[in-house]
């Protein structure tokens, strides 16, 4: 066992979805910060505005974290995003390089996902009362199904089965630190370490918006979430989520 | 075998919710004081946690009767290995006795340190069991 940890997890052999257990829980009463619901087998997760994900029963970690970071206002909501990322990369780097994060909710290795992030907030006065951070990796799974475009496990990767609990207290704890590193004021650190970690952070590539494809290169993040690209002729613009994609073109797409 | 046995308490619901209830661990985070427990890990039959000032402990059910009993064994590596047993007897439509049991292998010594926290156990733990707010569906 590891060193004693806040976390109080629950694991499921079968849920819907985590992050609505775990939003049903916070409705039924006054949980603490720090519970963890997990799934073996998530039968109805949702990713960003309702995309599926797939995940084989036993072979994945699918679970919501319940924060309540009511220290940081609502418009500076996209920094536990930044946090929560960060904690599951420096437990994935561990494995292999070549990990990162495709704005605004994706966990990718070189060009392949192998997992999503999903937020879901409630605002109490100025601060966030409660952050439901629902995570879902692709961790001993070699088959996938599905026409998901892209997918990828850790054990691909890294050729052998790892323990869900062990991975999964780890990414906890990453995340903590994280966090903490918020508490302290240290929010410039974590935007340093987001965007180096940014995917396709080098060089120009291939976007689409609602009036088609250009290409452009990864300026920066804002501070509202907001990917900020900057086109071949300078022209700077600010994407919120779903507004831009990225294109994976033939070459990227070895899959 | 020592045994410790709680007071008799008392639930306004019929047995069956309370028994689908005490047989998930996971639903056991209503129940446990969150002070004194940390570390909590569950699945819906096994549950893993440490106690401040004594140390980790696992708890397994081993055995359930629809909608009597449920038997609970230490699992794992824990201080003293015991079993616990929570029996519900309906005395009428929404009225449900509770008694919690505990066996344990303790030498002397060791009863004579635990048998006041352990009596204390069983009734904190009975309470919250008789008192939960139980859905109604």
């Amino acid at each position: 066992m590891s060193a004693p940890h806040p976390f109080n997890i629950f694991w499921h052999s079968e849920l819907p979805s985590t992050n609505i257990k775990l939003k049903e829980l916070t409705r039924e009463k006054d949980i603490n910060e720090y519970t963890v619901i997990c799934t073996h087998n998530q039968v109805a997760g949702k990713g960003q505005a309702g995309n599926f994900w797939e995940s084989e029963s036993h072979k994945n970690l699918t679970f919501s974290l319940l924060l309540k970071p009511s220290h940081i206002q609502i418009q500076d909501q996209f920094i536990i995003s930044k946090a929560v990322a960060l904690g599951i990369l420096k437990v994935l780097e561990k494995f292999d390089k070549g990990f990162c994060i495709k704005w605004p909710n994706d966990i990718y290795h070189q060009n392949h996902k192998i997992g999503g992030i999903l937020i879901e907030n409630s605002i109490c006065q100025n601060g966030i009362s409660e952050s439901i951070i629902g995570i879902g990796l692709n961790i001993n799974q070699t088959k996938f199904i599905s026409d998901a475009p892209n997918p990828i496990s850790l054990k691909s990767i890294t050729n052998q089965n790892h323990n869900l609990k062990d991975i999964l207290s780890q990414i906890l704890e990453s995340i903590l630190y994280y966090m903490k590193e918020i508490t302290m004021g240290n929010t410039q650190t974590i935007d340093t370490l987001y965007l180096q970690r940014l995917y396709k952070r080098n060089g120009e590539h291939l976007f689409k918006d609602a009036h088609g494809l250009f290409r452009a290169s990864v300026l920066n993040i804002n501070e509202y979430g907001h990917l900020q690209l900057k086109r071949s002729n300078g022209d700077i613009s600010s994407y919120a989520f779903k507004e831009v994609e990225f294109i994976l073109n033939d070459s990227d797409n070895d899959n | 075998m020592t045994k410790f046995e709680s007071d008799i308490k008392q639930a306004y619901h019929n047995p069956d919710k309370i028994f689908s209830f005490i047989s998930n661990f996971n639903n056991f985070e209503h129940l446990i004081p969150q002070d004194k427990i940390k570390n909590w890990q569950s699945d819906e039959d096994s549950c893993r946690f440490s106690v401040e000032g004594i140390g980790e402990a696992g708890l397994r059910i081993v055995d359930k009767e629809p909608f009597k009993t449920v038997k609970y064994s230490t699992d794992g590596k824990v201080p003293f290995n015991f079993y616990l047993w929570v029996q519900l007897k309906q005395v009428a439509e929404g009225d449900t006795r509770i008694k919690l049991t505990i066996k344990a292998e303790l030498n002397a010594m060791m009863k004579m340190m635990v048998a006041k926290q352990v009596k204390k156990f069983l009734n904190m733990l009975g309470d919250a069991i008789a008192n939960y707010h139980y859905p109604n569906h």
